[in-house]
């Protein structure tokens, strides 16, 4: 009877604990009223939705990146919330305010173009499924919990399955079908690798030091193995070598908008979980920055060199995100304060240069009817502003000046080096050597785009081009950080060393 | 039962559903591979929770993946059927429109 009241008493401490923290999940609480509200008003309405489904979605994006900027000052000490589940900090609070922000200009996009606008507000479903990859990736920047990574790793997973096949369209179906497969084996993979790994510890808490006194006993090959498998499925969200072939063709065949959120959120969600991962493995049985450097040296080459033959814009971008994947893991591989700061800043600036390159390739579809390049001939003639910040954007993705793009290349390679000459690990200078040489490779097919835009004839000389007015604006909104933060590049940079890492 | 020969049961399942995703040409088949694969993660979880000192954790995860793969594998299906609509075929590698 004693013990009996004991555990009723010890439950209703859980459920006070879990009424308090769940305040500081509110970001996430209002994403899911943002869901909620769409479904229900979906259903009252039958016609006419458009506004109604846009002015609701965009409004709980705003309010939600106004709770994230406001919870900022909770998080200036490292919470441990829900029983260890997911950890409220800083570094999350960042990476989510970016999704946010990415949702917003996909949603800004989509309603660029009259076919996209008209699908997206036929019914919510894709501005739904995109909120709920959006919750999904929120929950992946937090999440210390095998559990809980797999869970938030799964709805990001399904959410895209779905948004790559909805619409109707031979090579979307397709696309999904690829998308579904290869994503079921690697979540498959990445969660027998789990089961090993809680089989070794006990728990499924990689913050609980009991994780990595765990894994230190363990012997060196089926631990390799474990982490392997279970990094292996992190590495499938990034999108980088080798799990990287299904992002082509789902780049080619999903809609502009949407392909634009999936070389964003679901990449810097599973690179925070691979931050806070890595972090718990002992270094001196499984050489992690070894395996990582060899995926981001092979994502780079990869993805670089098949860009170049690429025909399809889309595809290429496709190409291009892998090889960014790469220089994305080249931040996590400095793994130092300045290798943070030089990683969120990189990813900020990828956020702005990706969506201003589907944007601008997204307006070059519209007159085209297709994101072929050989259909892009001569446009640049024709639209001479959105030429323009096209070769803007093109050169920011090479990483030259005048643009971010630079700073940001230039940021995550000092901080590499400056690893290199602290622990003097090869691997971390041939990911240097690679990186710089694969910029190299990189101009050639950025400036393929721009090319063909202004030295190509087009077929039909005499039909000139009206652009509007509001695809100007945005385009011009869209791509003016990029030339703002290389001149201004310290108030960025400011903001980001404010922030409190725990390594 | 000794741990042991469940936890080779569940090195069995996993390798034979790893064969039957590489060799399978059928949309289907590659699913219910992947279906043997995430239940012989299941057989490790729930053998390895009795080694957990808090004894559930293990298990809870095992149905956490059951509830996940039924969802997952609804949207497969569901993918699965709109390629047959365009396509007339589940075999993948008829399925090849995108490439380069």
């Amino acid at each position: 009877m004693n013990e009996q009241s004991n555990t009723v008493s010890g439950l209703g401490e859980q459920l006070s604990t879990l009424s308090q923290d769940i305040w500081y999940l509110a970001p996430e609480l209002t994403l899911v009223i943002t869901i909620l509200l769409l479904l229900g008003f979906d259903l009252l309405f039958k016609n006419n939705k458009n506004l109604g489904i846009f002015s609701l979605a965009i409004s709980g994006l705003a309010f939600t990146f106004f709770v994230t900027i406001q919870s900022f000052d909770l998080a200036s000490s490292v919470l441990s919330l829900f029983n260890g589940l997911v950890v409220f900090d800083q570094l999350g609070l960042v990476f989510r305010a970016l999704f946010i922000l990415a949702a917003l200009m996909m949603l800004i996009m989509a309603t660029r173009t009259d076919k996209l606008f008209s699908d997206f507000s036929r019914s919510s479903e894709l501005v739904v499924l995109s909120v709920a990859l959006i919750l999904g990736a929120s929950l992946m920047s937090m999440s210390v919990n095998l559990v809980m990574i797999y869970i938030s790793i799964e709805l990001v997973s399904i959410s895209s399955y779905i948004l790559t096949g909805l619409l109707n369209g031979k090579q979307k179906s397709e696309a999904s079908l690829k998308y579904v497969l290869f994503g079921g084996v690697a979540s498959a993979v990445m969660i027998y690798g789990m089961s090993w790994l809680y089989g070794f510890t006990g728990t499924l808490d990689i913050s609980d030091g009991a994780f990595y006194s765990g894994l230190s006993e363990v012997a060196t090959l089926p631990l390799s193995i474990a982490l392997v498998m279970t990094i292996g499925g992190f590495v499938f969200k990034l999108g980088a070598f080798p799990f990287h072939i299904w992002s082509p063709d789902v780049y080619q065949a999903a809609p502009t908008p949407i392909v634009a959120l999936f070389s964003l959120a679901p990449k810097l969600a599973a690179l925070t979980i691979l931050i806070r991962f890595v972090n718990e493995i002992p270094v001196e049985l499984f050489d992690w920055k070894l395996w990582l450097g060899i995926i981001a040296i092979a994502s780079m080459t990869v993805g670089n060199f098949s860009a170049l033959w690429q025909k399809n814009a889309k595809r290429m971008m496709a190409y291009s995100s892998i090889a960014h994947a790469g220089f994305l893991l080249v931040g996590l591989l400095a793994y130092s304060e300045s290798g943070n700061v030089a990683l969120l800043f990189y990813a900020s600036i990828y956020l702005v240069m990706n969506f201003a390159a589907f944007l601008l390739i997204q307006y070059f579809e519209k007159q085209g009817g297709s994101a072929e390049l050989k259909k892009m001939r001569g446009l640049g003639l024709k639209m001479p502003w959105i030429g323009v910040l096209t070769v803007v954007v093109m050169v920011a993705l090479t990483g030259l000046p005048p643009t971010a793009g630079f700073n940001a290349k230039l940021f995550i390679f000092s901080s590499l080096w400056e690893a290199w000459q602290i622990e003097g690990q090869p691997v971390l200078l041939w990911v240097f050597i690679f990186g710089l040489l694969n910029t190299v490779v990189a101009l050639f097919y950025y400036l393929k785009i721009p090319y063909y835009l202004f030295f190509k004839k087009s077929e039909n000389e005499n039909s000139p081009i009206t652009v509007n007015k509001i695809d100007l604006f945005w385009g011009t909104i869209f791509v003016l950080p990029l030339l703002i933060l290389f001149f201004k590049a310290d108030w960025l940079v400011g903001f980001l060393n404010s922030i409190n890492f725990v390594l | 039962m000794p741990v042991e020969h469940l936890i080779i049961l569940g090195a069995i399942l996993f390798c034979v559903g790893l064969i039957v995703v590489v060799t399978r040409k059928n949309a289907i088949a590659v699913l219910i591979g992947i279906e043997l694969m995430l239940n012989a993660a299941n057989i490790n979880f729930v053998v390895f929770s009795q080694f957990d000192p808090e004894r559930l954790q293990g298990q809870v995860f095992s149905l956490f993946i059951i509830t996940v793969a039924a969802a997952e594998a609804a949207v497969a299906l569901a993918i699965i059927l709109k390629v047959y609509h365009y396509f007339k075929t589940a075999d993948l590698d008829k399925i090849n429109e995108l490439r380069g």
